[in-house]
């Protein structure tokens, strides 16, 4: 994806300085990225399941295998790794980011590239096409 | 809208009547029974389509369609590159197969069934894609096991050795 139409998907970005940082790829998602897996990509929707749970619970168990636990802030903390977790205005988990070691946030949008923003804020959008809004918040040590 | 369809499909043998009528004597005159037609009717396609049905729509004027392939609902190659486009371009920020695979334009391919098989297949020789979701639900095949569920280089590679193994590819 071109800068313009990554522009055209999130309107926000135009305001505030961004790093594209690596090729587009369908090999891993975000959530494969923030654990350091460029080789999976990791969901847990079935079709066949009547049943799927779309909200971030399972996302949320996934990432305590890694060591993350919960925590109320994403606030820049020395020594930690933290994550946030995007829920649509529908409660399906959309997305998640992983903070830098200088405080800036890491996304692998999709199958496109990985991008570096400043805040969890530039991501935020319509609802129902977008990411959302960050709801959860996890952190581990370094 | 539907409510203007169905008042003037209702009365379509009336108002063809008066048409051809219209036509064989070379009269151009608005007829007053037709409000919601902007554009003038085009004679010429009608006195030749004694099959076809006449519609009017609000935005476009009087429509005349025909019996074509398109309407017999044909799958060709460029309406499966339209709809993958716009998928792909749609859903290319999604990480999660849920919003990737319930996208409209998904679902307009997967229910075109095994019509859409050779050209998913085609595709996916070009690059990966999530297209394992369609493939699985048409064919009710699942070529791949468990243990690669999660790789879309092996996913491909399984998916695409089924599409030579039936002849496909």
């Amino acid at each position: 994806m071109s800068l313009d139409e990554l522009h055209e998907q999130w309107p926000i970005l135009t305001f505030f300085d961004f790093a594209i940082t690596s090729e587009p790829t369908i090999e891993y998602n975000c959530v494969a990225f923030v654990v350091g897996n460029e080789n999976e990509w990791v969901q847990f929707y079935d079709p066949d399941d009547n049943d799927n749970d779309l909200s971030s619970n399972k996302y949320v168990e996934y990432f305590k295998g890694f060591g993350f636990v919960e925590c109320i802030s994403p606030e820049f903390e020395d020594g930690m790794e933290k994550i946030a977790l995007y829920e649509n205005r529908r409660g399906e988990f959309t997305h998640v980011a992983i903070q830098s070691s200088n405080g800036f946030w890491k996304s692998k949008m999709g199958k496109i590239e990985d991008i570096e923003h400043i805040d969890l804020d530039v991501l935020q959008g319509n609802g129902t096409i977008r990411y959302g809004n960050h709801v959860v918040y996890m952190a581990r040590p370094k | 809208m539907e409510a203007v369809k169905n008042n003037i499909t209702n009365s379509w043998r009336f108002r063809d009547r008066n048409i051809s009528e219209r036509v064989r004597v070379g009269c151009d005159v608005k007829p007053s029974h037709a409000p919601y037609r902007k554009s003038p009717i085009n004679y010429r396609n009608i006195k030749h389509s004694k099959m076809s049905a006449h519609f009017a729509d609000p935005d476009e004027g009087w429509k005349v369609y025909r019996p074509t392939a398109r309407n017999r609902q044909v799958f060709g190659m460029d309406d499966f590159n339209a709809l993958s486009r716009a998928w792909k371009k749609e859903t290319a920020h999604f990480s999660t197969l849920y919003h990737v695979t319930t996208n409209s334009n998904y679902l307009r391919i997967i229910k075109h069934g095994w019509q859409a098989v050779p050209y998913i297949l085609k595709d996916l020789q070009k690059a990966p894609e999530h297209w394992y979701f369609a493939l699985k639900l048409i064919t009710e095949q699942d070529p791949v096991p468990i243990e690669d569920k999660s790789n879309i280089k092996k996913i491909r590679e399984h998916w695409l050795n089924w599409g030579k193994a039936e002849g496909y590819l």
